[in-house]
């Protein structure tokens, strides 16, 4: 299975995480996972799951002119979505305990 | 800055894709506009298109795709003022000419060619916004459009030597059925914020008018001086929108 695969089903939550930090566009997002070691993931890859995360309520978006001119969009995590930000982490707090036993088992 | 061609071809494949597949017009126009914002930063960065939709332009715009919603009333205006744009010009051009009788079989015909131009031109453009290569596009609408054509032009013969039941206006309901067909050209422009069926409408026929009827000119020439009068109309609106979605 490559890291990409593996990486579908917690990338909305890292992304909830890089929102929560701080108001964010899309490019600044794509870079910041990038910097994060997401190198394998095509930068547009975020977009979809922007689209989807707002339907669902958890982020914002306001258009503003950026410092270097044109009309940006910016995102701002919601109250909702910082819930489901503290129910990933504890998802993801479970799910790698239990992977690192396995491992770890394997190991010894 | 200025996107490459490579960028700039996928950014309206993508607009294209999502319009025809009924996608909501100010958010189709959003994400190609965040898209566009984030390739020039991407390119001036020294990265292809590639980097941003991975190896599948095609997949990547069909993802896109699936997270947006359908807008059904969008689209239901869009189809409306699209279908009153081929009848209202045949319908309203017979009207000054004094043809208020219409057979079921050639509006029935008529009303089912269009729905089947109308369905296969919107796959086409879907099919065509998905393909990864430079494409001689031309040519698949021009034949497209022929073949259309050519259903037109059989619908019209066959209605010639099949009797079918008629419908024959009297004058009075046949132009209150024309003032009612421009009110909802009216209504279906203020819907789509689209106004070029209106003003077609209004460079077709109201200069024909003032030549038949003010300068005593012939049908023919009236009918042909309002027909390039609206096709000049056409080109520079087209022209004009273009510039401005540029710029914008």
């Amino acid at each position: 299975m490559s890291s990409t695969q593996m990486l579908k089903g917690i990338l909305d939550g890292c992304l909830l995480a890089l929102v929560a930090e701080e108001e964010i566009y899309g490019y600044e997002l794509a870079t910041k996972l990038k910097a994060y070691g997401f190198a394998d993931i095509s930068e547009g890859t975020i977009y979809p799951l922007l689209i989807r995360m707002q339907k669902l309520g958890w982020i914002e978006a306001t258009s503003r002119v950026s410092p270097s001119g044109p009309k940006r969009k910016y995102y701002s995590i919601t109250t909702s979505g910082a819930e489901e930000l503290t129910a990933f982490k504890e998802r993801w707090h479970d799910l790698s305990k239990s992977v690192e036993s396995i491992l770890k088992e394997d190991d010894d | 800055m200025i996107l490459s061609t490579e960028s700039t071809r996928f950014l309206e494949d993508l607009k294209v894709y999502l319009l025809v597949s009924g996608k909501n017009e100010q958010a189709t126009n959003e994400i190609v506009h965040e898209l566009e914002d984030h390739l020039i930063e991407a390119e001036a960065d020294g990265k292809s298109v590639r980097a941003i939709t991975g190896d599948s332009p095609a997949a990547y715009i069909q993802s896109i795709s699936h997270e947006m919603a359908f807008d059904s009333k969008q689209a239901f205006w869009t189809i409306m003022q699209v279908y009153l744009g081929a009848s209202s010009f045949l319908y309203l051009q017979n009207l000054l000419n004094g043809t208020t009788t219409y057979s079921i079989l050639l509006v029935g015909g008529f009303l089912l060619i269009s729905a089947v131009y109308l369905t296969t031109l919107a796959l086409l453009f879907r099919k065509d916004a998905l393909r990864d290569t430079a494409r001689p596009r031309l040519l698949r609408y021009g034949i497209h459009g022929s073949v259309h054509l050519l259903l037109i032009v059989g619908l019209l013969i066959v209605n010639g030597l099949i009797d079918s039941p008629k419908i024959t206006l009297s004058p009075s309901v046949g132009w209150l059925i024309g003032a009612l067909l421009i009110a909802w050209i009216l209504i279906t422009a203020w819907k789509t914020k689209t106004w070029i069926l209106p003003i077609a409408v209004f460079v077709f026929f109201v200069p024909q008018l003032l030549l038949l009827f003010v300068f005593n000119l012939s049908e023919i020439t009236a009918v042909l001086v309002s027909y390039v009068l609206t096709s000049i109309t056409i080109a520079v609106t087209f022209i004009r929108s273009s510039k401005n979605s540029q710029t914008d």
